[in-house]
């Protein structure tokens, strides 16, 4: 049970490592290119057509420059030992090496894009090594510059996460020639978006989601309730939801929506509401609340103050409950649904 | 309770902050009964939360306006307690700081229970509403230097003080020791053990004569026999200050608040690279664990820091960050208020360390 425990751990620290590494990413645009201004997006749905939801792209990494030209990219924490499954990162990235529609701007194109792809340093020449080896026998090819970034969490004084260009380059000279060398930020440079970004466009642990659920909007709305103060930690308070309360609560504050709030049918949908009915779901199975109607859109949470750690609480019953491997197959079900 | 008759003129009169000052300092130097005084913090009118109030089982009662912005309270308490069935009652006042809008100091004459036993527990009754202040442990000292100097007093004899100090068998302890030791090697001892006073009551002199008698402890709590004049602006006005402070640099941290909910972190900033051995990250999230009445939950923990914090007792939630090694980051999320703000920072004060909390500030690259 505690190498299950340790396992969803990881695959939590792996998700805001990932999120930590889109911020930076993004930001070197931001900070150390002769552009200004910039847009920053992720997740955002990019298509061939005007239809919006006509076979869409959704890049973990967007940069609109002013100058008409953009970045999109892919970032991919940790490969499979298994390299047969790789191909499946790249051929993602071939995807979005398409005249695609949906930049946020007025024409909602670009003239030209660059394509990344970001790892993490213990994989990143063996993935270098498979791409070159790929696209020299002409299974992977793209035909906008192509780029594979490696990053790392670095300690010293103080926590960096250092970028180097495996493979490639990128157009930005100012950001390429940085990147080329190597560059460490300083994790505590973005610690606002860090703190306020908790989703991506991937579906994270369900006893993470079930935590931020329940710490960061079940618990804030029972705490506008005068009975809350005095709740005693064997008493429970009705905490009435609607599954798209939850949504657009964790969409509003804990998403990268918060880089760029303008709405626009394109702008990422994240979590997806499928994502909350399971955790809802979950919520329900567990007694921690009830729904509310037959449709399960409503539901009441029975609110109480018993847990001193809710995260390691949800994941430990997460693990009894003997789940662990069996989310991957979940997630593929209802991740369509929004 | 004080007997009416020796002040029934504070009692009965009509007066100005002035004047309330003046008899006050008349009163104590009579050298008869104690002053003790509490400032707190209030967002509201006081009299809101306490008149015609059960404060657990303590009634309080307002008795009348005795001028601008001072007000005269009763509180009783009926116990009955297994055999001991008595009552217990007495007056305060509460008056605002001419200063500091939320700032407010209670003044009783009653004796040494009753403001232990009563008022104290009391006003602590009335939290998230009622904040105290917090001196630490550097700031206690250099209050009692300043104050010395500025009277032109000379010396200090600690009678008694209670400490705390920190890591020790892993939980604080609490001893009342140190009769007769000069403030220079009480401090020195406390620094040198990682620990704090939890309260200290000392003589002061001026060479061999002993012009006031005071109590202190880390919330500004102060009693007093003489010389209250004295007394108020050395110990009490730089606890109101440091309060105010505290108001003006905890408010309106909510991302509720802020435009497009951005984050306002605040940091905790240390002399000394405390974080650069990584088993004192595992010191400070054992102690934030031990924070009561809140949930606590580790994201990453080596080599940095990643804790996430609710607060039970009104739902403030924060996200704790160490990514230096002099520094802890706080994150107010959607609800950081005033109150859950400092009991977290006065938990890390208490039980890790004491550091300089401030707006946090990104530096450049």
């Amino acid at each position: 049970m505690n190498e299950a425990i340790r396992n969803i751990q990881k695959k939590i620290d792996d998700y805001e490592q990932t999120i930590i590494a889109i911020v930076g990413f993004m930001n070197f645009y931001r900070y150390d290119s002769n552009h200004d201004p910039i847009i920053l997006f992720q997740g955002r749905k990019l298509s061939m057509t005007q239809n919006v939801n006509a076979d869409f792209v959704t890049p973990d990494i967007g940069v609109l420059l002013p100058d008409n030209t953009g970045v999109l990219g892919e970032v991919k924490h940790s490969f499979p030992k298994e390299q047969d499954y790789w191909i499946r990162t790249f051929e993602q990235l071939m995807k979005y090496d398409n005249d695609l529609i949906g930049w946020p701007n007025n024409s909602e194109t670009v003239s030209t894009h660059d394509l990344v792809l970001l790892t993490q340093q213990a994989r990143a020449r063996a993935v270098g090594n498979y791409f070159r080896e790929k696209a020299a026998a002409g299974k992977i090819s793209f035909t906008r510059p192509f780029c594979i970034v490696e990053y790392n969490r670095t300690s010293q004084r103080q926590e960096f996460f250092f970028f180097r260009v495996e493979e490639g380059g990128l157009s930005d000279e100012l950001v390429n020639r940085k990147l080329q060398d190597g560059v460490s930020v300083p994790m505590n440079v973005f610690i606002k978006e860090y703190a306020a970004v908790k989703l991506y466009d991937a579906m994270p642990e369900l006893p993470y989601l079930m935590f931020l659920i329940w710490n960061y909007i079940v618990l804030d709305k029972a705490s506008e309730n005068e009975l809350f103060r005095g709740l005693a930690k064997n008493q429970k308070l009705n905490v009435p939801l609607t599954v798209d309360e939850i949504l657009e609560a964790l969409r509003n504050g804990y998403s990268f929506r918060i880089l760029n709030t303008g709405n626009s049918d394109r702008q990422p949908q994240i979590p997806k509401k499928g994502w909350i009915k399971k955790a809802c779901h979950k919520f329900v199975t567990w007694g921690e609340a009830k729904w509310d109607d037959d449709q399960k859109t409503n539901i009441t949470f029975k609110c109480h103050k018993k847990y001193a750690d809710s995260l390691k609480h949800f994941i430990e019953e997460f693990v009894k409950e003997g789940e662990v491997g069996q989310q991957t197959l979940f997630t593929e079900v209802i991740d369509d649904e929004e | 309770m004080v007997p009416l008759n020796f002040n029934q003129r504070l009692y009965q009169d009509s007066f100005d902050r002035t004047e309330f000052m003046r008899r006050l300092d008349i009163i104590s130097n009579s050298q008869i009964i104690k002053i003790s005084m509490i400032p707190f913090g209030c967002e509201g009118e006081p009299e809101e939360y306490l008149n015609q109030r059960f404060i657990g089982k303590r009634f309080v009662e307002k008795v009348r306006d005795c001028g601008e912005d001072i007000k005269l309270y009763k509180l009783t308490h009926n116990i009955d307690y297994r055999n001991d069935q008595r009552v217990e009652s007495g007056h305060f006042f509460i008056y605002k700081h001419e200063e500091f809008e939320k700032i407010f100091i209670a003044v009783t004459l009653e004796d040494s229970r009753f403001f232990h036993y009563e008022l104290r527990p009391l006003l602590n009754g009335v939290y998230p509403e009622f904040l105290f202040t917090f001196i630490k442990s550097n700031s206690l000292k250099q209050l009692i230097k300043d104050f010395l100097m500025r009277n032109n007093l000379t010396d200090v004899e600690i009678k008694r003080a209670s400490q705390k100090l920190r890591f020790q068998e892993e939980r604080s302890m609490s001893a009342v020791t140190w009769p007769n030791m000069s403030l220079e090697e009480a401090f020195t001892f406390i620094h040198e053990n990682n620990g704090w006073f939890k309260s200290m009551q000392f003589d002061v002199k001026r060479y061999e004569r002993v012009i006031t008698e005071v109590f202190i402890d880390r919330r500004g709590i102060v009693r007093t026999d003489r010389q209250f004049s004295m007394v108020y602006d050395g110990f009490i006005e730089p606890a109101c200050r440091l309060l105010n402070g505290n108001y003006k640099l905890f408010s309106n941290r909510s991302r509720r608040q802020t435009e497009n909910l951005t984050p306002k972190p605040l940091s905790i900033d240390y002399s000394n690279d405390l974080f650069e051995d990584t088993a004192v990250n595992k010191k400070f999230m054992a102690v934030v664990s031990k924070l009561e009445k809140a949930s606590v939950s580790v994201l990453h923990s080596n080599p940095y820091v990643h804790m996430s914090v609710t607060d039970y007792n009104d739902g403030s939630t924060f996200d704790i960050w160490i990514l230096k090694s002099d520094q802890i980051i706080i994150v107010p999320q959607m609800k950081g208020t005033v109150a859950g703000i400092k009991r977290l920072v006065n938990h890390i004060f208490d039980s890790f360390a004491e550091g300089e909390i401030k707006n946090y500030e990104v530096e450049p690259v």
